[in-house]
């Protein structure tokens, strides 16, 4: 589209309706998709299989978020997603904080390649290894299992987000550090640690939000007492009839946490996303 | 979302116990200090070593074995199952369909998310809001959104269809045609992941250098011209960034192959992902399927490392 | 590489290790009938107990927990109760029971699809024993009120290895007042259904004749009945795969031309619960498939059809009518310590009394006593469909998935050649398929000797 052929007012004009058209266009998947899950969550079955579908003209109803919350005990699944999510979050920053400080501050390349292959094995692998080491171990389904598995998943991302901070430090904290008689360890625990700050809250909210996601972990170390919510999902799913209702409302709910978060913190979430791609 | 990477640059390595310690009655912290560079990262290696060695070593073991976990224990069979996926036309297509997935979905990621990040790169009121709404596909719990898309594909009941045919189009019936499968999988990875390779691009377009910018507006380009000759290549590492990042992850895709069609209609969009999980979950195929999984992970480490000297290899230049 | 490695790798080795030797040299399991040598019956015999109960949540469970104190008053055992939904719970228990898992006492089991693959793992224990000591059976039980062919559909290699909960069979189900509009009386063979479906079939006003499964591994299911009408079999009586005979592949046939001649579009694809979901929209004319759905066709807030939906038995070809039966049962995990205990359990939740209740709710009851009792028959609301379901318990015969194993690997192959038919494949197109699909399962038993 050339401009040249316009008066310039007009050009502008065009331009602005151009570019306010795309970002609307950009914007469409996603408001759609998460639009047919909400309003679907308020339909009554008979409703959401309705074709033409309707889409705003039918009688809301909340009988799908009652089931969803009275035939499943949802406060104890939703309790299990945050308990599990915050500790296994909480465990790869304890371990995942010093092994970062190092590797940035001593160059370990080859550390950090081997403790990245974490990141590269595909999940399917882990799922029977796991499943017969932890029965070994009279584990399945208790808390500390299905938290120890989804450190595979939050503890590479610490890693990886938090090499990225330390090595951004100035060399020179290191010297002032030491000629004010601080011990190495203490230089990491004084002096690193509370200059990242801003990191720790990054990886902590990443690793929170994907092990909030996980499905494959808890589908297999999980049972009835320690169910999270993207397995509890699947609930809806009878051997006579799929609730499509109650199972948007579920999804529904599980995915406002997660959104809120982002709301709050989308700088940090962009931070942790992009981290040691730009260099 | 981490990955492989070399190491970031560090300030330069000091041999340890340098520098000028003042005396101390604490032994045992001068000795833990001394050996920091070990110590520290100890706890992570003992983990992941824990953690990843087993499932390693016993799915390896597994490979060369038959059982269907009764109480006969695993039979030994050497390389048996590997020669027979290879012989196997089902494991030669589930490769293929994996590459399609891939390939297509990759593809569309990186076109639309470069797009995407050219129009957020523009200042204009409420973007921040908008960029946080255009990465919600991204954080959403993949086996709950694939639920709505399962539901928004359904053959006669989904909304896609009959948006299709309203605007007078043909009847597609997506997740359920075997050669639409796979491209409809593709999409719903696309809304996914879009916006992954959208930020880091965003992030790489706002570390550009202007002067580049400068010089061709000077020689006249235009629009179109400038991205094509000066932003792209300068773009180049970070689009192999995003790339590595998605393909890894694509090749491995899960949640929303096994929700969406579970390898339908047939083993239309049988992955070898899926293809392993089947074998080994479902068939009880132990033995076949953790040979499946050695491919697999072979098939990632493989494009990992390609991907990894292409990158070190762009940086030389 | 680090110091702190090498400690790991031997605890890892010993690990493993002791996980192998696990997996190599452990106790044989089930098939050794119950522990307490007596005669005489006591309710209170395992006072003090708990037992963990690990099942697939196929709408019954919420109507279990509800009644738990009741068998807990009963017995003086406590019961945790562990529901997964069927296709996690499919996925999960052959995991936990390949490591041995003794954490559960009861399981759930669908013989049709497990059954073989269980009993040669190892997976199942003989209730026989049980069922015939009067010692740990409570004299009320009256097992024989399960009929004839659902008795058979608990037993794998003639070993009773499970009780049913429910009831599954297969049945056609139809819109009365379409066809009474087309003025038809209710077809009883494959031909008549299908110049019924074509003469309501109307695609352009979204109305579609005939609906059915298309997903392979699913197709058997419904297909099942297709085959044993056309006088056909999975295997024949020699152990020899055959669903390439003349007869297999005429009943596959018959199945692809009438889903694709008068289903609804992208039939080959459709799951398990999408022809019952488009009957209940009012876009299909009729379907066959199992006995499950009543409730939901009933349920005017589900239901556009509710009122208007006939039932009669699956029809006939050359052969008669062969509905199978099957369902998900109770049965006790092998590697539990309470065996005695979990059978105590399995004899409360399919009692006679436990049908009943169930009964009343709509749920597809298993035993014969429930289906004719007086409470239910008072306010039965689809008596048409209950004799439907009768009238198969007494004649069943059929398998709905080839006896092979692994049986969902068997099912995958079998249920190939009907999604190729919808897909609309015939003649020698759909031998050939049929020819390639009988040397997979041909395989599969050769790898079972």
């Amino acid at each position: 589209m050339s401009a040249s052929t316009v008066p310039r007012g007009a050009g502008r004009t065009l331009r602005r309706i151009a570019f306010w058209l795309t970002l609307i266009v950009a914007l469409a998947p996603a408001a759609f998709v998460f639009f047919w899950m909400v309003t679907s969550s308020f339909k009554q079955q008979v409703d959401i299989y309705t074709i033409p579908p309707q889409w705003l003209n039918f009688s809301p109803t909340l009988d799908n978020y009652r089931s969803a919350l009275e035939q499943t005990p949802f406060t104890r699944y939703m309790m299990n997603s945050l308990l599990v999510a915050t500790a296994s979050s909480l465990f790869g920053l304890m371990i995942g904080l010093p092994a970062a400080y190092s590797i940035a501050r001593y160059r370990q390349s080859k550390l950090s390649l081997s403790l990245l292959t974490a990141r590269l094995l595909p999940g399917v692998a882990y799922l029977v290894p796991f499943f017969v080491a932890f029965t070994a171990l009279r584990m399945v389904g208790s808390y500390p299992a299905l938290i120890l598995s989804h450190v595979i998943i939050t503890f590479p991302l610490t890693v990886f987000i938090m090499v990225n901070f330390f090595a951004g430090l100035p060399a020179e904290i290191y010297d002032a550090a030491e000629v004010d008689g601080c011990g190495r360890l203490e230089t990491f625990w004084r002096i690193a640690l509370p200059l990242t700050r801003p990191g720790m809250l990054t990886a902590g909210i990443l690793a929170f939000i994907f092990s909030w996601n996980d499905f494959k972990m808890a589908l297999i170390l999980s049972d009835g007492d320690t169910r999270t919510l993207p397995v509890a999902v699947f609930n809806f799913v009878h051997e006579a009839s799929l609730d499509w209702g109650p199972m948007m409302a579920y999804a529904t709910i599980i995915m406002i946490p997660v959104l809120i978060l982002t709301l709050f913190a989308q700088r940090h979430i962009v931070t942790g996303m992009t981290m040691g791609s730009v260099k | 979302m981490s990955q492989l990477t070399e190491s970031p640059p560090a300030p330069p390595a000091r041999p340890a116990g340098s520098g000028s310690m003042p005396p101390r009655r604490r032994p045992l912290l001068d000795w833990l200090d001394r050996y920091d560079r070990y110590i520290l990262p100890a706890p992570a290696v003992i983990v992941v070593v824990a953690m990843l060695a087993f499932p390693i070593v016993y799915t390896i073991y597994l490979s060369f074995h038959q059982w269907s976990g009764g109480l006969r224990p695993p039979q030994w069979i050497g390389l048996d199952n590997f020669t027979r996926a290879l012989t196997t036309g089902q494991f030669w297509g589930s490769l293929w369909r994996t590459a399609y997935f891939v390939i297509l979905s990759v593809g569309l990621q990186v076109v639309i998310g470069v797009g995407a990040a050219l129009l957020f790169h523009r200042r204009f009121p409420g973007r921040g809001i908008a960029r946080t709404f255009f990465m919600f596909p991204m954080i959403a719990t993949p086996a709950a959104v694939a639920l709505v898309w399962k539901m928004m594909y359904d053959p006669t009941i989904g909304v896609f269809n009959y948006l299709v045919q309203s605007i007078g189009g043909p009847t597609l019936l997506w997740t359920s045609d075997a050669n639409l499968v796979i491209p409809a999988l593709a999409i719903v990875d696309t809304w996914m992941w879009t916006p992954l390779v959208m930020l880091i691009v965003l992030a790489g377009l706002a570390a550009l250098p202007q002067e580049p910018f400068e010089a061709a507006k000077v020689d006249g380009a235009g629009p179109i011209r400038t991205f094509v000759s000066v932003t792209l290549p300068l773009l180049r590492p970070v689009l192999l960034v995003a790339v590595l990042f998605r393909l890894i992850d694509a090749i491995k895709t899960f949640d929303i192959i096994k929700v969406i069609t579970d390898g339908g209609p047939g083993q239309a969009s049988e992955t070898l992902n899926l293809y392993a999980f089947k074998q080994g979950l479902s068939y009880l195929h132990f033995g076949y399927g953790s040979a499946l999984l050695v491919f697999l992970t072979l098939l990632v480490f493989g494009v990992a490392i390609v991907f990894t000297h292409v990158r070190a290899r762009t940086e030389e230049k | 590489m680090l110091p702190t490695i090498r400690p790991a790798v031997r605890a890892l080795a010993i690990g493993l290790t002791a996980v192998l030797a696990a997996s190599a040299c452990g106790s044989t399991a089930g098939g050794e009938g119950p522990e307490f040598e007596g005669d005489t019956f006591d309710w209170k015999r395992y006072d003090g107990t708990s037992l963990n109960v690990y099942i697939a949540d196929t709408g019954q469970v919420q109507a279990l927990r509800d009644n738990l104190d009741e068998f807990t008053d009963l017995t003086g055992i406590t019961v945790n109760i562990e529901s997964a939904d069927v296709t996690s719970y499919r996925q999960n228990l052959p995991v936990r029971l390949t490591s041995r898992a003794s954490d559960f006492d009861v399981m759930a089991t669908f013989p049709e699809v497990d059954g073989l693959q269980f009993a040669s793992n190892g997976w199942y224990t003989d209730l026989g024993p049980y069922i015939d000591n009067p010692g740990v059976t409570d004299p009320e039980y009256d097992f024989e009120d399960f009929r004839t062919g659902v008795r058979e559909a608990m037993k794998v290699d003639d070993q009773t290895i499970t009780v049913l909960w429910e009831m599954q069979t297969d049945l056609v189900y139809y819109r009365k007042d379409l066809l009474e509009q087309a003025g038809l009386a209710v077809p009883t063979t494959f031909e008549e259904w299908a110049a019924a479906a074509e003469a309501v079939h109307d695609p352009d006003n979204r109305l579609y004749g005939f609906a059915l499964r298309g997903i392979p591994y699913q197709t058997t299911t419904p297909f099942s009945s297709f085959l044993y009408a056309h006088c056909g079999q999975w295997v024949d009586d020699g152990g020899q795969a055959v669903i390439n005979s003349p007869e297999a592949v005429e009943a596959y046939e018959v199945y692809g031309q009438l889903g694709n001649n008068y289903g609804p579009p992208g039939i080959a694809g459709f799951d398990w619960p999408v022809p019952s979901q488009q009957f209940a929209q009012g876009n299909v004319f009729a379907f066959l498939d199992v006995n499950l759905f009543v409730s939901e066709l009933e349920d005017p807030s589900r239901s556009r059809v509710a009122g208007n939906v006939g039932y009669t038995t699956v029809p006939r070809a050359d052969c008669d009518p062969a509905p199978f039966i099957g369902g998900w049962g109770y049965a006790i995990n092998p590697f539990s310590e309470q065996r005695d205990a979990s059978w105590y359990f399995i004899q409360w939740a399919t009692s006679k009394q436990m049908n009943l209740d169930l009964k009343l709710t709509g749920w597809p009851s298993p035993r014969a006593s429930a289906w004719e009792s007086p409470e239910f028959a008072a306010g039965d609301p689809t008596p048409e469909f209950s004799q439907v379901v009768l009238d198969s318990t007494e004649n069943a015969r059929a398998q709905m998935n080839p006896p092979v194993t692994p049986g969902v690997e068997a099912r995958e192959i079998a249920g190939l050649v009907a999604n190729r038919a919808l897909e609309g494949q015939t003649g020698d197109q759909l031998q050939q398929v049929a020819d390639q699909q009988n040397e997979q399962l041909q395989g599969l038993l050769d790898a079972m000797q």
